[in-house]
C-alpha cells in the first residue's frame, strides 16, 4: 500500500451522486468537475468512512470477493491515489 | 419613394433562445431560407418559453456588387464576397449563441436522425468525432430523417429530441469520404448547381433534401444513443461496443454545451437519459461498412 497504512481514507461531503448499476459518477459543482467509478472503485469509494484503514478497506473486498484477489490488491492502491489526487477522499488519523 | 430592396425576417427559437434573423434583398433572403427553412419560424414573443432577454438580432445584405455584409445587433461582423463564409460565420454564430443561453433542459454538441414518426438516434461526439459524415450517409444510404448535424436539446424531463435543423456541415475530410460512397452520388455537382449545395474554404453546408427524400423532423422521441468514432487507420472496420449507464453519462457530459444553465450543471439530467437509453460506442473506418450492421441497434427496446 502506498498510503500509510495507519492513515484511513475519508469521503469529501458536496458531490452529486450518480449510483448507476453499482457504477458511480462523482461531479463536484465546486470545480465542475465529473469521474467515473468502476464498480470496483465505487465500493471503495463507498469503503472510505474515516473508520477503516486502507489495508482494511482492501481485506474486506478480498473477503467479500475473494477470486478477485489479484486483482484488487492491483487495483486498490491506484484507486485510492486517484481518489486522493482528485480531492474526492482525505486520510485522516485513526 | 424608397427603393430599398424589401426585409424579410424569420425569428428562430431552441430551448427558451430566440433569435431574430433580417435579410435585405432577394439575395439575402435566400441565403437565409436556405440556412434556416427548417427551424420553426416564430414571431409571436416567447414570454411564455423564456421570459428572458429580448432576441439576439443578425442583419444580412448584399450590395449590388454582391458583397454581403452581417451584422450582430448592429455591430459589423462580416464584410466579404463569399457566400460560403458568411453562410458559415451565422449557422456558427446562432449555434452558439444557443448553447450559451438554453436553459429549458439539456443541450447537447450532437446530431440526431429519426428513425420513423416517433424514434430517434441521438449521435454526440466532440469537433472531428465524424457525427455530421455519419448522418449524412445515414441520410442518404438508409433513408433517415434529418433533425441536426450540431445542436439537440431535450427538454427537462422528457425524452423528446429538438434540433438545430441546418444544413449539413460537412467539413472537408468527411465530404471526401461521403463522396467515395455512391449513395452520396446526388450530392454532386448536380446538387451545388442546384443551390443544394454551398461550399466555403472549410468544407460544404448541404441540404438535407440533397441526401433524403424522408422529410426534416423537428422533434424526436429519444430512442438510442450512438457516440461514433471516425477511426479511418483503425484495424477493425467496425465495432460496436455497448456502454454501462455511468459510462454514457460521463460522455454526455463531456458533449453538454449548456452545463452552467442547469441544476447541478445537468448532471441529473443526463444520468436520467442514461437510464433510459441503451446508449453504444460506434467506431468505424469505413461508412461502407456499417450497412446492415446498425439495424439491430435501431430495432432495439428502451431500458425502461
Amino acid at each position: 500500500m502506498s498510503h500509510n497504512t495507519e492513515k484511513k481514507p475519508l469521503r469529501k461531503p458536496g458531490y452529486h451522486l450518480e449510483m448507476m448499476d453499482g457504477e458511480l459518477l462523482m461531479f463536484s459543482p465546486e470545480e465542475a468537475q465529473i469521474l467515473y467509478c468502476n464498480q470496483t472503485a465505487s465500493l471503495i469509494w463507498q469503503l472510505c468512512d474515516g473508520e477503516r484503514t486502507a489495508q482494511e478497506i482492501v481485506e474486506m473486498l478480498i473477503a467479500a470477493f475473494p477470486e478477485a484477489e489479484e486483482r484488487i490488491w492491483a487495483e486498490a492502491p491506484a484507486t485510492l491515489e486517484k481518489f486522493r489526487q482528485h480531492g474526492v477522499i482525505e486520510f485522516v488519523d485513526g | 419613394m424608397d427603393d430599398a430592396p424589401p426585409l424579410q425576417h424569420r425569428r428562430i427559437a431552441l430551448g427558451g433562445v430566440a433569435i431574430d434573423v433580417s435579410a435585405r434583398g432577394a439575395r439575402a433572403a435566400s441565403l437565409v431560407d436556405f440556412l434556416l427553412r427548417y427551424m420553426a419560424s416564430r414571431s409571436a414573443p416567447l414570454s411564455e418559453e423564456t421570459g428572458e432577454a429580448p432576441p439576439l438580432h443578425y442583419h444580412l445584405a448584399f450590395d449590388d456588387r454582391g458583397v454581403a455584409t452581417l451584422c450582430r445587433d448592429g455591430a459589423l461582423i462580416y464584410t466579404g464576397e463569399s457566400r460560403g463564409a458568411v453562410a458559415e460565420l451565422l449557422l456558427g454564430e446562432i449555434g452558439r449563441h444557443l448553447a450559451a443561453h438554453a436553459r429549458a433542459g439539456p443541450m447537447f454538441h450532437a446530431a440526431a436522425v429519426a428513425l420513423d414518426r416517433e424514434r430517434g438516434v441521438l449521435l454526440p461526439g466532440l469537433i472531428g468525432a465524424g457525427k455530421t459524415t455519419l448522418a449524412a450517409w445515414l441520410l442518404a444510404s438508409q433513408g433517415l430523417s434529418y433533425l441536426t448535424d450540431e445542436l439537440v436539446l431535450v427538454p427537462h424531463d422528457t425524452l423528446t429530441m429538438r434540433g438545430f435543423s441546418r444544413p449539413l456541415n460537412v467539413k472537408l475530410g468527411g465530404w471526401e469520404a461521403l463522396r467515395r460512397h455512391r449513395a452520396l452520388a446526388v450530392a454532386d455537382t448536380d446538387a451545388e448547381a442546384s443551390g443544394a449545395i454551398l461550399s466555403y474554404d472549410g468544407g460544404r453546408l448541404i441540404a438535407p433534401s440533397a441526401l433524403t427524400s424522408a422529410p426534416i423532423r423537428t422533434t424526436a422521441r429519444l430512442h438510442l444513443i450512438l457516440f461514433p468514432h471516425y477511426a479511418p487507420d483503425a484495424e477493425a472496420e467496425m465495432e460496436v461496443r455497448p456502454l454501462s449507464k455511468a459510462q454514457a453519462s460521463l460522455r454526455l457530459m463531456a458533449c453538454l454545451v449548456n452545463a452552467r444553465n442547469l441544476p447541478d450543471h445537468g448532471v441529473a439530467e443526463v444520468a436520467r437519459l442514461a437510464r433510459r437509453v441503451p446508449a453504444y460506442e460506434l467506431r468505424y473506418a469505413e461508412l461502407d461498412k456499417l450497412a446492415g450492421r446498425l439495424e439491430p441497434l435501431f430495432a432495439q427496446k428502451s431500458r425502461v
